[in-house]
């Protein structure tokens, strides 16, 4: 078998190569696999040290190289296994041409090298290098998606959505986390600054140098209906409140219909598909009736006492349609109200222009309510995270 | 130390008792000759830690650990000024009376009085020998701290106003450990090289089993990898990960048992779960059928 690292491959072949993994690296963006300068330039570097006759070595380069979630590790191995599916992988061996000293052989034979490697690395007669563009096109219209109600998505939609969603909320989450840092108030010597300060003073403590505290983490707890009113908005608003849970610590989900159950361990889940999946195979009254009044009851008195704080936002995730006692709901508001720092309903419905908070549930709870909010599209749950950055 | 191929620096971890597949043994030899980062991502328990530790024996380097956690700063991870020795000096020369305000001033920031954290000691160690750094739990720090990782490990300097520049002449290995509590930045992926360690194969934990629990027999092994593989399968909030079943071999070798019985689980489980819930949810009947499921 053939071992030889890019450099001895020949300057021909070499180009081939290169070019192709400049398509593989296209192909890789399309699919939103970040692949910036500074990593094509580390796998050229990377296959200067490597055998790139060996398929398994070549494809861990690539893959440490471009890959840095765990969940994108499938979507690479699949982009990778339809690109690089050459007829063979191991080059034949040329008698006439040495590896390595193809540079000096005579030009058309080197031609032929060249075609002979551009062959094994080829795939499906270049359909490649038009199915990137295909997809960037398709991928564009973000504006109109932002503003579509989820309840009128369908097949590529949704897929393009989840993305924007998660990236959102973990943009969001970064953001949160800056703005703790910004807010820090001082009250706390810091000697060490203390020290430095006296010694314009010759060596005496004239000025006492503060130094901020870091502020505690500002929890969340979020609850989330998913009975069977809400059923075409559960998925985004998992996607969300997943991408939010990988992003910051201190957040708490619940997910209730008739009753509570927590999911924010699941959430931790390593991709989006498995955290989905176990949801819905642990949550056992998924897309049944609401009992809202009893679930936060309920949440007050086995959950709240852990999660809630005077510093916890509670934002409720509901359209409001209760079949329980409206007497409960009334109180449970009423205790999370004094319990929590803010609580936030986010409502679907409210996105759409006739809406009016007539239904029972609603108008119970509404008076205890600091922010009522629509949560219908990529948009309201842009406009969420502005008021959540600017509480926290 | 020079490895020139992966095979040798894959046979070289296996010499250091750290079984370990091609793929990882590549990245190694990526981040050695590229000099970059390696962040290593998996379940707890599958041997992240345990590969710098390998490395820097491997490398004869030395190895350099930040362990981070929530609230950790520049101050514990980079460098500190010793602030009560330099009281003390203070004093000292003022009893003395034999330097001039700016002889004191000099003397106290040189680097006698700094305390060293693990950030600066690697840049500094890195100019003299080896180093390997080791960055644990990375995805337990702050956001804030990672950006600041992130200036460190793009060109390895440092600067200290009261001293000046620091700047390794060999930057060191740097492995980035994360169990994934959160995602850690992207600017801060880039950097690295990345690479997922999954649940060994039965083969691969068997021969861990083997290197590293050097007394147990190879009937009792193979049960005790099959049992863990098995357990894996189950839904439990944490499983193990191959740390759990090397203690449970070796549990079980202290204890003299040969062979895995419902009665001798039941006594160990305590080794391979960690978690009430787990330990409620691995009844007999559960623990009887996943040892049913075992070929002998």
């Amino acid at each position: 078998m053939q071992t030889a690292c890019i450099e001895e491959v020949g300057e021909r072949a070499a180009e081939v190569i290169e070019q192709k993994l400049l398509e593989f690296c296209c192909l890789l963006r399309a699919y939103e696999i970040q692949v910036t300068a500074g990593r094509i330039i580390d796998i050229f570097r990377s296959l200067q040290t490597i055998d790139v006759f060996q398929r398994d070595t070549f494809y861990t380069a690539l893959e440490a190289n471009v890959v840095s979630r765990a969940g994108d590790r499938e979507l690479f191995r699949q982009l990778f296994l339809q690109f690089w599916s050459g007829p063979t992988w191991v080059m034949p061996p040329d008698p006439c041409v040495p590896v390595g000293e193809d540079a000096c052989a005579p030009l058309p034979l080197a031609l032929e090298q060249a075609k002979m490697h551009a062959g094994s690395w080829d795939f499906r007669n270049d359909a490649g290098s038009e199915e990137p563009q295909q997809t960037v096109a398709l991928y564009s219209p973000q504006e109109v998606l932002t503003r579509k109600d989820f309840g009128k998505m369908a097949g590529q939609e949704l897929l393009r959505v989840q993305r924007l969603i998660t990236a959102m909320a973990r943009e969001l989450a970064t953001r949160m986390s800056r703005r703790k840092k910004a807010g820090a108030k001082a009250h706390v010597i810091d000697p060490g600054r203390t020290m430095r300060r006296s010694l314009r003073y010759g060596g005496e403590v004239m000025e006492l140098v503060q130094r901020g505290p870091k502020l505690g983490k500002t929890k969340m707890v979020v609850l989330c209906d998913v009975s069977g009113s809400m059923d075409i908005y559960t998925t985004f608003l998992i996607q969300f409140l997943y991408g939010l849970q990988n992003g910051l610590r201190g957040i708490e989900t619940i997910v209730f219909s008739t009753r509570l159950t927590r999911i924010t361990p699941l959430l931790r889940r390593r991709n989006i598909d498995a955290a989905l999946q176990l949801i819905s195979e642990t949550v056992q009254d998924w897309s049944g009736g609401t009992k809202i009044g009893a679930c936060l009851h309920e949440f007050n008195w086995t959950m709240a006492a852990n999660m809630v704080t005077s510093k916890t936002l509670v934002i409720v995730i509901s359209d409001g349609w209760d079949t329980g006692d409206t007497a409960v709901l009334d109180s449970a508001m009423a205790q999370l109200r004094r319990m929590a720092l803010r609580v936030i309903w986010l409502n679907p419905l409210l996105g759409s222009a006739n809406y009016q908070p007539l239904c029972k549930g609603i108008q119970t709870a509404l008076p205890y309510v600091h922010d009522f909010l629509p949560v219908h599209n990529v948009e309201s749950l842009r406009q969420f995270g502005h008021l959540v950055a600017s509480l926290i | 130390m020079e490895f020139h191929s992966i095979e040798a620096l894959q046979e070289a971890m296996h010499t250091h008792d750290y079984i370990c597949d091609r793929a990882l043994a590549t990245i190694v030899f990526l981040a050695l000759k590229l000099e970059k980062p390696i962040l290593l991502e998996g379940e707890a328990g599958v041997g992240k830690t345990e590969v710098a530790k390998v490395l820097a024996a491997m490398l004869r380097a030395k190895l350099i650990r930040l362990q981070c956690y929530e609230g950790l700063d520049v101050n514990t991870a980079l460098y500190e000024w010793n602030f009560p020795r330099q009281m003390l000096h203070i004093k000292i020369a003022e009893a003395a009376a034999h330097a001039t305000a700016e002889q004191i001033e000099h003397e106290l920031f040189s680097t006698d009085y700094l305390i060293k954290r693990p950030l600066l000691e690697a840049i500094q160690s890195g100019m003299t020998q080896p180093t390997v750094l080791l960055i644990d739990e990375v995805d337990r720090s702050d956001e804030e701290f990672e950006a600041f990782l992130l200036e460190v490990l793009s060109d390895f300097q440092i600067s200290i106003p009261e001293i000046g520049t620091m700047k390794a002449e060999r930057p060191p290995l740097v492995i980035l450990t994360s169990n994934r509590t959160r995602e850690i930045h992207d600017a801060l992926k880039r950097r690295c090289l990345f690479h997922w360690i999954d649940y060994p194969s039965f083969d691969k934990e068997y021969a861990i089993v083997r290197t590293k629990v050097p007394g147990i027999a190879a009937h009792l092994a193979s049960q005790v990898c099959q049992f863990a593989e098995a357990m894996r399968q189950q839904d439990f909030y944490k499983r193990p990960g191959v740390a759990e079943t090397l203690d449970w071999a070796r549990a079980l070798l202290y204890l003299g048992r040969e062979r895995l019985e419902v009665p001798t689980i039941e006594e160990t489980l305590g080794c391979v779960l960690k978690y009430k819930e787990d330990l409620d949810k691995a009844n007999e009947d559960l623990l009887e059928t996943i040892l049913n499921t075992i070929r002998v």
